[in-house]
């Protein structure tokens, strides 16, 4: 039963991975750029959340409303202002100013919260479950987290089949030069790329500060998450980075079951041994 | 007759390499325009400095009464210029219906709109979902001339459209040119079939090495006139 437990919990976890590796995923889809920083932008998000908690005393997933338009206004702007400089054929550019971006913020987060580690609590939510019978239940919020990430991941993907905006990033992504041709701003297009990201970002930082312990330097791990979840399901597929996410979270959930210490060590090996066997991932586009 | 372009002295350049030498080349409305040429000479280098891919900032490309040089390449397709670029350059991951959709992206009011242009290509109503890359070569053909109609143009430049296909093929694309004139549209196109851009065009200009070696009426002009500004040899003509 323990280990049906471990799965299940890992399952759920997943979900939240996939939120961390979606806003990546779109951001090197449509744009092939790296954001070294989304990790950090992630945790920036969560202390975000946290000063709004303790300004408003509110429970901290009302701070969606908040965090979330303001990241993808951030996230636009910053596009159009700095970003869009530095995208284009090259890689090394983006890498270089977006791994400044994460030193900086780390930095100015510590400075600002101290390196405590911290938590929100969602009141009653956190310790609600859903029971499965046979001693087996589920939290509520990881099960939220979860749906959370089916319904953005659905919503992206309506999104980009349904409108005219999605076939344009959906272009943008197989042919950049090309949608100049069809009257389309492609700093625009870039700009708007982000903003979905860093909307992602924000709910993935509402539910990260709810779920689990942060602290300024915990940008790094996220990130290495995303990347994971990104590259086992597949480079450019939505779905995919789910089933990412979920590979990732159940082999975190069955490590931690053989010793606690093994937790983060199995995700990390599953991948390696993936990225041998199917380099492309599993749902490449 | 009015003049819908005019390009004086255009020079481009890739890098440090120059492409085009002071090109003189005027479009009056109305008329299919042919534009011959080696490879190398010159000829798509010229269309997309023309829709603003290749920076022309400072020189002088008149379209419209309007100086579009330096323009980017969105303002320039707003303003009613569309290609049907070499290579087609098809989105591979949309369909043939939002390829189409895609050039209607410019908002620009007209003849064209997706029934005409199934209309004028029928094959691609039954293609419509399938992704636009998967097509057959001369369907593809169809679809990127579809995606820039949609935009409704007043100038459409046709890049090598029969590149790569059967001659029986390249008959029915060309047998649409009518029809494209009645949409309103004037017409360059770039050509490695002399014969035939002779045939279908009002106005022939020959590039080589990046400078503009023969222009006239096609009308006037002799293949040999053409084939010794094609190739180069020694001969100017006006």
């Amino acid at each position: 039963m323990d280990w049906i437990n471990a799965i299940i919990q890992g399952v759920l976890l997943g979900g939240l991975y996939a939120l961390f590796a979606a806003g990546l995923s779109l951001m090197f889809g449509i744009m092939r750029f790296v954001n070294l920083a989304h990790g950090d932008f992630i945790v920036a998000g969560a202390f975000g959340a946290m000063v709004l908690v303790e300004m408003t005393g509110l429970n901290p997933l009302w701070m969606l409303c908040v965090v979330v338009p303001v990241m993808a206004l951030a996230g636009y702007t910053g596009q159009r202002l700095v970003l869009n400089r530095v995208v284009g054929q090259d890689l090394l550019p983006s890498i270089l100013v977006t791994f400044g971006f994460s030193v900086i913020l780390q930095n100015l987060m510590q400075e600002a919260f101290s390196a405590d580690s911290r938590r929100l609590s969602a009141g009653a939510l956190d310790t609600a479950s859903l029971s499965l019978g046979s001693g087996l239940s589920i939290g509520a919020v990881p099960l939220l987290m979860f749906v959370v990430a089916i319904v953005v991941l659905g919503g992206l993907n309506w999104f980009f089949a349904h409108t005219n905006m999605g076939r344009l990033l959906r272009a943008t992504s197989d042919d950049p030069e090309m949608i100049g041709l069809m009257g389309a701003d492609r700093r625009h297009i870039f700009g708007v790329a982000m903003l979905l990201a860093s909307a992602v970002v924000g709910i993935a930082a509402v539910l990260l500060a709810v779920k689990t312990n942060f602290d300024p330097t915990a940008g790094p791990i996220r990130l290495l998450f995303a990347f994971e979840a990104v590259i086992i399901g597949g480079l450019g597929s939505l779905w995919g980075t789910l089933i990412g996410g979920v590979i990732l979270g159940v082999s975190q959930g069955i490590g931690a079951q053989i010793d606690p210490g093994f937790q983060i060590l199995a995700g990390h090996v599953v991948f390696l041994i993936i990225l041998i066997l199917r380099p492309q991932g599993l749902f490449p586009r | 007759m009015s003049a819908l372009l005019k390009v004086a002295g255009l020079d481009a350049h890739y890098g440090d390499f120059q492409a085009l030498f002071s090109v003189d080349f005027q479009v009056e409305t109305g008329q299919v325009v042919a534009l011959v040429g080696a490879n190398g000479a010159g000829k798509t280098t010229f269309l997309r400095t023309i829709c603003g891919l290749v920076p022309s900032v400072g020189q002088n490309i008149e379209f419209d009464g309007k100086n579009i040089a330096g323009q980017p390449a969105y303002q320039i397709s707003r303003d009613g210029i569309a290609m049907s670029p070499e290579g087609r350059r098809l989105f591979p991951s949309l369909s043939v219906q939002e390829n189409l959709m895609l050039g209607a992206n410019v908002r620009r009011q007209g003849a064209w709109n997706m029934a005409a242009v199934y209309e004028l290509f029928p094959v691609l109503e039954e293609k419509r979902d399938i992704p636009a890359t998967l097509l057959s070569g001369g369907q593809q053909q169809m679809v990127a001339i579809g995606r820039a109609l949609m935009a409704n143009p007043k100038l459409l430049m046709l890049d090598e459209v029969s590149l790569g296909l059967a001659p029986v093929i390249v008959r029915d694309i060309y047998s649409a040119l009518p029809r494209i004139m009645a949409g309103g549209a004037s017409v360059i196109l770039v050509e490695q079939d002399i014969g035939l851009a002779m045939d279908v065009s009002d106005q022939l200009y020959c590039l080589q090495e990046g400078r503009v070696s023969l222009q006239g009426r096609s009308n006037t002009l002799t293949r040999s006139d053409v084939s010794e500004a094609y190739f180069g040899k020694k001969q100017e003509a006006s």
